[in-house]
């Protein structure tokens, strides 16, 4: 059965190419435009894995994580920040929040690969 | 047919058998050893015989030779039975007698002993009148008396042994007649067991094993004879599609030959055109992406851009800054917006923006 897998971002471009390289290595992708409809969607379904930005309207990325963690099934769910922010002070601030792992945008299709098949074990 | 010389044997041991059983008055009883023997070497033969049916080359007498050894077996179990019975009444007949004989010479011993005891009693007391005559001087009349009691002891002595001999003779008999009851009632269960599984033996052969193996052995032949058939069909027709294959096979492999340089060279051409397609792939999202923020970045700064303008148009700029206009500011603006347009269009590399670059918790 094919890994489920949450991409949340407020840029179409950006959530089509996300879910383009995903979908061509055989997962199965919801997309959320931001952390509103995302925290809507994980409310009814589970996923094995979340992709989302930062710099998102209604609820940012960093936000989004603190609602998911208090969700009972998405306590353990790998999320993974995928943004333009770079710095250390973020990356501190979203490691606190609970996020698995900072990935810098633009990224690049194959590590991006690489990082799923590494967090889904 | 049965094989005769089993039957000679099963004869011969059922004779053996029964001389190995013997009576004796002195013991009382056969042995359970003795009928054990007996039974068992009854139904090893038994056993034998049915064996040697089974692997009888000829199977259509199987049934036969069943009922005969049924019978020779019936026959056997009917002596045994038979032998057991005379020896069992001439036991108890004998035994009878025994007893008999037995309380006649108690009765004689008992009436022997009373008088006996009564002729002693009398000496006793003559012997106490003799005593004290002796005492008076006169020996003679003693002595005689003396001898006879002694004597009539020493007698009764012997009686008293020999009864004490009859009676424990008396309780060996009946322990051996109860014994021999026992001994009678086992055998009786015994042949009544070996009954029942000749009988079960013989209906299953009769009923199931000749039949099934008659019956198995017909369709066996059925089959193989339909088998053989198929396979020689299946021969010629492996025969037509062995040459029709070894015909294909040869011009595919003329056909494989002949473009076999150019198939190897058009696989390479497919295969670095799908490499050459996966990194075109790869290229366009990453170029796909910096696009995306690029124009992201740009819509952002306008709209910065027109909204300083517009705070700074409703602004009475003398009150900052007499010496400039704001004519002059906004065409200051208007300028780096023209240049931030101009910059968009350089290509930005991935490592400006630290981009790809990844890091897990």
């Amino acid at each position: 059965m094919a890994k489920k897998i949450l991409t949340v971002d407020d840029s179409i471009s950006m959530r089509q190419m996300i879910s383009f390289t995903l979908r061509e290595n055989g997962y199965e992708v919801v997309e959320a435009v931001d952390g509103q409809d995302a925290i809507s969607k994980a409310q009814n379904q589970s996923f094995d894995l979340i992709f989302t930005d930062q710099n998102m309207p209604n609820v940012d990325g960093l936000t989004l994580i603190q609602l998911l963690r208090v969700l009972p099934e998405h306590e353990k769910t790998p999320i993974l920040m995928l943004t333009t922010e770079a710095s250390d002070d973020m990356k501190k601030m979203g490691r606190a929040a609970g996020a698995t792992g900072w990935l810098v945008k633009p990224f690049d299709p194959q590590k991006l690969l690489d990082v799923v098949k590494k967090v889904l074990g | 047919m049965l094989n005769k010389s089993l039957l000679c044997a099963l004869i011969i041991s059922l004779l053996t058998s029964l001389g190995m059983v013997s009576f004796s008055s002195d013991n009382a009883g056969l042995s359970i050893g003795q009928i054990a023997t007996l039974l068992t070497s009854a139904l090893a033969w038994l056993i034998l015989v049915i064996f040697s049916q089974y692997t009888h080359p000829k199977k259509q007498h199987a049934k036969q030779d069943t009922n005969a050894v049924a019978q020779a077996v019936h026959l056997l179990v009917s002596t045994i039975q038979s032998e057991l019975n005379t020896q069992i009444n001439a036991a108890e007949a004998e035994l009878a007698q025994v007893k008999s004989l037995i309380d006649i010479a108690i009765d004689g011993l008992v009436d022997s002993f009373i008088s006996l005891e009564a002729s002693m009693r009398t000496e006793q007391a003559l012997l106490m009148l003799l005593t004290s005559n002796e005492s008076n001087g006169d020996t003679n009349l003693i002595s005689p008396f003396k001898e006879k009691q002694l004597k009539s002891k020493q007698l009764l002595n012997d009686i008293a042994s020999k009864l004490n001999t009859l009676i424990k003779n008396t309780n060996q008999n009946e322990l051996a007649s109860k014994a021999l009851k026992k001994i009678e009632k086992e055998a009786e269960s015994t042949v009544k067991n070996l009954e029942l599984v000749l009988d079960k033996l013989g209906n299953t052969v009769d009923a199931i094993f000749i039949d099934e193996l008659r019956n198995t052995a017909r369709k066996l032949h059925s089959s193989i004879n339909q088998a053989g058939s198929t396979a020689d069909k299946l021969y010629a027709d492996s025969q037509v599609y062995a040459l029709e294959s070894k015909d294909i096979a040869s011009k595919i492999s003329i056909i494989m030959d002949e473009n076999a340089s150019s198939v190897a060279l058009v696989a390479e051409e497919i295969a670095a055109t799908t490499s050459q397609i996966e990194k075109d792939v790869q290229s366009a999202v990453k170029s796909l992406q910096f696009q995306d923020m690029t124009t992201q970045l740009i819509t952002q700064c306008g709209e910065r851009q027109k909204l300083m303008q517009s705070i700074l148009s409703g602004i009475n700029i003398g009150e900052y800054n007499s010496k400039i206009s704001t004519q002059e500011l906004e065409a200051k603006l208007s300028a780096a917006h023209a240049k931030l347009k101009q910059v968009s269009d350089v290509r930005m590399k991935q490592f400006n923006i630290d981009g790809g670059s990844v890091e897990l918790f």
